[in-house]
């Protein structure tokens, strides 16, 4: 009981800041989007959610939010541990390692897309020397696959993967990869039953990092995305910078529904990565 | 199908290694047999066994399997079970399918598994437990699991790198009881790495003695300490407390305690050795009897340990808690020739 206190008392400052800064600006704008805040004409209610929902631009975003983040995650985790199972064999493959991480890791999202930008527009680099040899590109940036946007993600966080899994590899998996090999198990029986299962909570957990961060930010979609469909963050902070005083209410609105989207990610995560732990620690479920 | 293991002039030096790791060494496991291979912590055994293993590759020499090369294949393809000194058993598997581990790779089908992992499960005495997690068993207990994980395919060789040095001694004992059940139930030609002389002994029906990174003796362990092969060997089994110099001759070493009978090869100035516990206190008739003078007892609770000299010679000895013997007492001692062995000093 006391010691329940004392910890207590000893997390207050942070949970003060934590309540204060996220739940206290998370609280305003959900009440500025139920109409109960801020310098609006929103009347009080769901009407902003409900005229943000209304058509096809919100439908078209969400869509297009699900497929860049889906695919930009299942392509950093794909090359990310590729990478870390061909690069951690060897000294020199962890130090190549490590500097691409830190090669790419410290550069802002913004100055990826522009450099992006400048590689895959049509009048990019790519474009022009693929134009020398006679190859016509199809377009790259601003296209109906936001392939620029995802390529952006993909190079920021497939080295981010890379050293996380290569970090989960630094435990015992090398060890329990040899017992496998002494036990008949082939190569690819080895990665399958015993390395990737060992992987899982890392590769998990990186997932839903990357999927929650590319679900909700703006600068990459707004560079090298199109003018239509645009995902929800973009969506939402053309709304919220509108002329019409019932654009804040609306572009908090999609805020709110990304949070939520992601939160339900995370809750999902929560239950897999039990599962995956409980199975790689041996707890109980 | 159990296989023998022929291990030809194995040389390893790792890299940037300055002195090489193992130096010519050779062995012969015959099929169905259990070998130890004992030496310090440094002599090279670990490195013996990765080698068979196939989880290294050494630098010179060549490992047989069943008359075969197998220096080129993977460990995959060898045929084997591996203990090591960890259980190391897989995390995400419960116990039933970390034994089933082995079979499941080889596309064994599911009834027989099942059949195999009940069986293994008796015979290391964790019926009922195939459904925990390993994080679930005490340490013996995955200890265990890993023994029959190892065994379940039948390989034709078990390797076993110091299993029990992490149980705590009680649990040692049991362990070496249920090899070498399991030994005579599986059949699997068995080599086994320890530091521990007592559990080479009990467990392994021939030692291997490596010092350095060569194989210094080769026998069977009662042979190992009544006829050492060097004194490093000697000193290394606890043997070299009596090491009297002298010179040999066929049938006869001349020392200052006379002229003793012995059986031995060596010729000429050679180190007399003779265990404490191998010489015999009391009145006696003929060879090898030499009146001594007891120069200090000491009393160790389960034995005594007695110190004596002759023709000005100190001789250790150790004998029964209750022997009736005091400093100054004048008593003959009997150094039976089967227990004398001689070595170049």
């Amino acid at each position: 009981m006391n010691h329940r206190r004392t910890g207590l008392l000893l997390i207050l400052p942070a949970l003060a800041t934590v309540v204060l800064l996220f739940g206290g600006g998370l609280g305003y704008g959900f009440a500025q989007s139920l109409g109960l805040a801020g310098f609006t004409d929103t009347p009080v209610g769901l009407a902003a959610y409900q005229r943000v929902t209304d058509g096809p631009a919100f439908t078209d975003g969400l869509l297009l939010s699900l497929w860049i983040s889906t695919v930009a995650t299942g392509l950093a985790v794909a090359i990310g541990v590729a990478a870390a199972l061909a690069l951690r064999r060897t000294a020199a493959g962890r130090r190549t390692a490590t500097f691409l991480a830190q090669l790419g890791l410290p550069v802002p999202h913004l100055i990826g897309a522009v450099a992006i930008g400048l590689l895959l527009a049509d009048s990019g680099l790519l474009a022009r020397a693929a134009r020398t040899v006679g190859v016509a590109l199809p377009a790259l940036v601003a296209d109906p696959h936001a392939v620029a946007v995802i390529a952006e993600y993909v190079w920021k966080e497939a080295p981010f993967v890379l050293i996380v899994v290569l970090a989960a590899l630094g435990g015992p998996v090398a060890e329990h990869e040899r017992v496998a090999a002494t036990l008949g198990a082939r190569p690819r029986q080895v990665l399958r039953h015993v390395t990737l299962p060992l992987l899982a909570p890392s590769i998990l957990a990186v997932s839903v990092l990357i999927f929650a961060f590319t679900l909700g930010a703006y600068e990459v979609p707004a560079l090298l995305g199109r003018a239509y469909p645009q995902p929800l963050p973009v969506l939402a902070y053309q709304r919220f910078t509108a002329a019409e005083l019932s654009g804040r209410a609306e572009g908090v609105a999609i805020a709110l529904l990304i949070a939520a989207i992601a939160v339900a990610a995370a809750l999902a995560y929560t239950g897999a990565s039990r599962r995956a732990v409980g199975r790689v620690t041996g707890a109980r479920r | 199908m159990t296989t023998d293991i022929t291990v030809a002039d194995l040389d390893h030096t790792y890299p940037g290694a300055a002195t090489p790791t193992l130096r010519g060494v050779s062995l012969e496991v015959p099929v169905g047999t259990r070998t130890a291979v004992l030496g310090p912590s440094g002599s090279g055994k670990s490195t013996l066994l990765s080698i068979v293993a196939g989880l290294s590759t050494p630098t010179g020499g060549d490992v047989r399997l069943a008359g075969r090369s197998v220096l080129r294949q993977p460990p995959h393809r060898r045929d084997l079970g591996v203990v090591f000194q960890r259980p190391l058993l897989f995390p995400h598997l419960t116990v039933a399918e970390n034994i089933a581990f082995g079979l499941r790779m080889r596309g064994t089908d599911r009834a027989a598994i099942r059949r195999r992992v009940a069986e293994l499960l008796d015979a290391v005495s964790l019926p009922g437990y195939g459904e925990r997690r390993s994080g679930e068993l005490s340490g013996g207990q995955q200890q265990r699991v890993a023994l029959a994980r190892a065994l379940a395919a039948r390989p034709g060789v078990l390797l076993l790198d110091e299993p029990f040095s992490a149980l705590d001694p009680q649990l040692r004992g049991e362990m070496r009881a249920l090899l070498t059940e399991l030994h005579r139930r599986e059949g699997s030609t068995t080599l086994f790495v320890t530091h521990d002389r007592d559990e080479a002994t009990d467990v392994a029906d021939t030692v291997t003695v490596l010092l350095d990174g060569r194989v210094a003796q080769h026998a069977p362990p009662a042979d190992l300490f009544r006829r050492p092969a060097t004194l490093a060997v000697a000193r290394f089994l606890g043997g070299a407390g009596n090491a009297i110099p002298g010179t040999a001759s066929a049938g006869h070493f001349d020392c200052p305690l006379g002229r003793l009978r012995l059986d031995t090869d060596h010729r000429g100035a050679g180190l007399l050795l003779i265990r404490p516990a191998a010489i015999v206190v009391g009145d006696r008739q003929g060879d090898n009897v030499v009146p001594a003078t007891i120069t200090a007892v000491t009393d160790r609770g389960t034995h005594l340990d007695i110190q004596a000299t002759s023709a000005g010679v100190t001789l250790h000895l150790t004998t029964g808690p209750a022997t009736p013997l005091r400093p100054g007492d004048d008593t003959p001692l009997w150094l039976p020739p089967a227990h004398l062995s001689v070595v170049t000093p």
